[in-house]
């Protein structure tokens, strides 16, 4: 499998391996995922109320 | 060891490790270099990548150090020098496809604002100077690979002038470059990236309000945001991360103690 040319799209001037293709959605999806998905509070934190405990720990 | 309590200022010259101090101190006031409290924004997966990255360039380092004890060719020969191998070529691809995360979100955040253009280009050649290390990594395999890619990098190369001196058909230099020069850049630039990073704080949202103020900080002096005072029923800017905390600045949580 390591020794086989990867396949390659093309598309004009563009040409690119579909593993290299792969790749660079996953990070698009990675990018996306960490804009959007909200992070975890922690249990001890009151956010929004003011107080040392809006503080990320 | 007798401590003497005489304050030593700029003034006490004479002195290196005093300088020094100081200089460290001004550059990273004490509590920033490792602080265990952040604005609230900083609650974002966007800095897990930054924190990953740093992670994979450790293990990157570690797997580059015991590649190093059995030599270039160690793990055309043995298993577990196979192992090690993949798990470096892994280790970086991790630590790229972090970093590009990591860069992507910094990008759109605008990150250079606030006198953080250093942290902004330490950065971004740290990512220049890691493709270097990396490419001459892939010349470091011993294999008709790394043959096959040195030769079509020379034509490159040299048409830029520079293939005499970085000659990428010699792979003694280029294992060189590779485990040693290349790293200690990437190792420097990555110590002055977090030290910059812990001296400025990290970048407040577009949207914060500087304590009695009601404009936008772009571009102001560092300053952290945090969540402080959002009880008082003041304005409520929605925050550029994940939380409906206020992103309020506040004096206290400032990159450096002046």
């Amino acid at each position: 499998m390591t020794d086989s040319p990867a396949t390659f799209l093309q598309w004009g001037v563009l040409q690119i391996s579909l593993p290299n293709l792969i790749v660079l959605i996953v990070m698009v999806i990675l990018f996306a995922l960490a804009v959007t998905v909200p992070f975890p509070h922690s249990a001890d934190a009151a956010p929004g109320h003011g107080g040392s405990d809006d503080l990320a720990r | 060891m007798t401590s003497h309590a005489s304050p030593a200022g700029p003034s006490d010259g004479g002195s290196w490790t005093v300088s020094l101090r100081d200089r460290l101190t001004r550059t990273v006031p004490k509590g920033q270099l490792l602080p265990d409290r952040q604005p609230a924004y900083v609650k974002s997966w966007i800095y897990v990548f930054g924190v990953a990255c740093l992670a994979a360039l450790i293990y990157v380092v570690v797997s580059g150090l015991v590649l190093s004890i059995g030599g270039a060719a160690w793990w055309h020969e043995s298993s577990v020098g196979h192992f090690v191998n993949s798990t470096h070529l892994w280790s970086v691809e991790l630590f790229f496809m972090f970093m590009v995360v990591h860069l992507w979100g910094k990008f759109f955040m605008a990150a250079w604002r606030g006198r953080r253009a250093l942290t902004w280009i330490t950065g971004a050649v740290c990512f220049i100077g890691s493709i270097g290390a990396a490419f001459t990594g892939y010349l470091s395999q011993t294999n008709f690979d790394s043959q096959w890619i040195s030769t079509q990098a020379k034509d490159g190369l040299n048409s830029v002038g520079i293939g005499g001196t970085f000659n990428v058909l010699n792979t003694g230099q280029m294992l060189l470059w590779h485990v040693m020069l290349l790293p200690l850049l990437v190792g420097v630039l990555v110590v002055l990236h977090v030290i910059l990073v812990r001296r400025h704080g990290v970048v407040p949202p577009f949207d914060a309000i500087p304590p009695g103020g009601t404009g936008d900080v772009a571009g102001s002096a560092p300053v952290a945001a945090t969540a402080v005072g959002t009880g008082n029923g003041s304005a409520a800017p929605t925050n550029v991360g994940q939380h409906d905390d206020v992103p309020v600045l506040e004096p206290s949580m400032l990159g450096r103690s002046s």
